[in-house]
């Protein structure tokens, strides 16, 4: 599903933010990729949806070479990946509803269906009832959850959340983790970056290591 | 795929428009102003022409006889039928001619009084078949009668209309290059103000694209919004022509000037309105299409 093979990323010559990264994730695995701050997780989940260019190697998502992949192609690899992104970036002057109805209506899905489908998403995050409301309305924990749901209303086959769990107290952030591995279970590949190691802890998950770019996997 | 978009393109644009209500607003008042510049040029040509061209209609050739000469006038008119171009012919005695000129006189007609003889010539009016009105024709039919030897003067009223065509081909120029100016301006506000509403929505734009928007999907809503921006300009520009003429029509009859009325001075017809509606939508789209493609070129 996901295969990284000797990656760089450098936004200059000779400073590597991601250095000869090599890794494989299966279809239907949950991964947690844990760092520290500015240990490259963010990048690493930005090169996996294109929304930055890899330096050099070889990566392969859903089944595209993102060395090669051509510039009209990375609208259709982000349709089958659902990104959830620390800010949420969430649309303040839309609804819920709204909000996480852009994701099929860029397929061109009819009125009806995507009733249909962002009612069943908010549902299964736990805001049924919150989709008339404006993010702003909403607490940190229930614009997560509405990015989250943005993020797999079109059952993508992967879902990348980056610090999905950051700015949350505990009881929240099991709540959030909970939805995810949920989700995981539908047979969704889940990657989540976090550097909080109680989550780990509680979530036994297959865990990698990145630190000033490199990658490495405890036994 | 593109027309099962479509409905949602347009609630975009129009939810993208009510969003920025002032911006469009301002873009639409440009395009108005541009198209009100332009469509009053063209409805002053458009009725200037239709005057020239039925004073073209009204030409005709007038040829005084020669006071020497005594002939028949009978064969004379014939004679004028066998040249090219003659619809038809009226003589006019000098007696006649006299008559003509006292009655438009009136009461000025005192001086005449004194005058012995009368010192006006018979004439010949001739009218012009269709596709002999123009000044080569005139001229060479003129000619003609000229060099027949009998007349004094032959006289037409075709040089005033070449002054008359001049002065149109001038004002023809004037208003495309003013009219042209207006609208070039048009078409660079509108893709600023376009590119103004790009960067209120420049998130939107970051997220769509995040979750998986093509750049056509992203541009499809802003070329509609430039569409509507121009109809709807244009439609506004074309209400306001129709009551500027309405205030001018009626100021022109309070005038009763040149016997100027709606006939002699028609509204623009609709063939014109329809094309200025086009040409003004497509303005629009022009103005978006300029400020996408530069933005898209950029990021």
């Amino acid at each position: 599903m996901i295969q990284l093979y000797h990656v760089y990323k450098s936004y200059q010559k000779g400073a590597n933010v991601i250095e000869d990264v090599s890794l494989n994730i299966d279809r239907g695995e949950f991964v947690f990729l844990v760092g520290a701050s500015g240990a490259g997780k963010t990048t690493l989940l930005k090169l996996l949806f294109c929304a930055e260019p890899i330096t050099s190697g070889q990566a392969m998502v859903n089944n595209h070479s993102l060395a090669k992949i051509n510039p009209k192609d990375i609208p259709y690899l982000r349709r089958s990946i659902g990104v959830v992104f620390q800010d949420f970036k969430l649309l303040n002057n839309r609804t819920i509803f709204d909000n996480v109805a852009i994701t099929l209506e860029i397929l061109g899905m009819n009125r009806n269906d995507i009733r249909r489908k962002v009612t069943k998403a908010l549902k299964r995050v736990g805001l049924a009832f919150m989709e008339g409301k404006y993010p702003l309305e909403l607490s940190g924990g229930e614009q997560q959850r509405v990015a989250i749901a943005r993020a797999v209303v079109n059952s993508p086959s992967i879902l990348l959340a980056d610090e999905p769990t950051g700015n949350l107290d505990p009881e929240l952030s099991v709540d959030i983790m909970n939805i995810l591995t949920d989700i995981n279970a539908m047979g969704t590949t889940v990657l989540v970056a976090t550097h909080d190691k109680f989550l780990l802890q509680k979530f036994m998950k297959r865990t990698i290591i990145i630190n000033k770019g490199k990658v490495s996997e405890p036994i | 795929m593109i027309l099962k978009k479509l409905p949602y393109f347009f609630r975009k644009a129009l939810s993208n428009i009510r969003y920025s209500m002032l911006v469009n607003l301002v873009t639409i008042s440009t395009i108005s102003v541009a198209i009100l510049i332009f469509s009053t040029f063209v409805m002053i040509i458009f009725n200037l022409t239709n005057l020239v061209s039925r004073f073209e209609d009204d030409v005709h050739i007038v040829a005084y006889l020669d006071d020497e000469f005594v002939g028949g006038n009978e064969n004379i008119k014939k004679n004028l039928l066998k040249l090219n171009g003659i619809e038809k012919v009226w003589y006019q005695s000098k007696e006649n001619a006299l008559k003509v000129f006292k009655e438009s006189l009136g009461e000025n007609d005192l001086f005449l009084k004194d005058i012995q003889k009368n010192p006006l010539p018979a004439s010949f009016e001739l009218r012009l078949k269709e596709g002999y009105k123009d000044r080569k024709n005139i001229e060479a039919i003129a000619a003609a009668l000229r060099s027949m030897g009998i007349f004094s003067d032959v006289s037409y009223g075709q040089e005033w209309l070449e002054h008359f065509h001049n002065f149109m081909n001038i004002l023809k120029v004037i208003g495309l290059a003013v009219g042209g100016g207006f609208l070039f301006a048009a078409v660079f506000i509108i893709s600023n103000t376009i590119k103004l509403t790009i960067f209120v929505r420049r998130e939107e734009i970051d997220i769509l694209r995040l979750v998986g928007a093509t750049n056509s999907f992203i541009k499809a809503p802003f070329y509609i919004e430039g569409l509507i921006q121009g109809f709807v300009g244009s439609v506004i520009s074309i209400i306001g022509l129709y009551f500027l003429y309405l205030v001018f029509m009626a100021k022109v009859q309070t005038l009763s000037l040149l016997g100027v009325n709606s006939t002699s001075m028609p509204f623009l017809p609709p063939k014109f309105l329809i094309l200025l509606v086009a040409f003004g939508t497509l303005l629009g789209l022009m103005g978006s299409y300029i400020s996408l493609g530069e933005i898209f070129k950029r990021s």
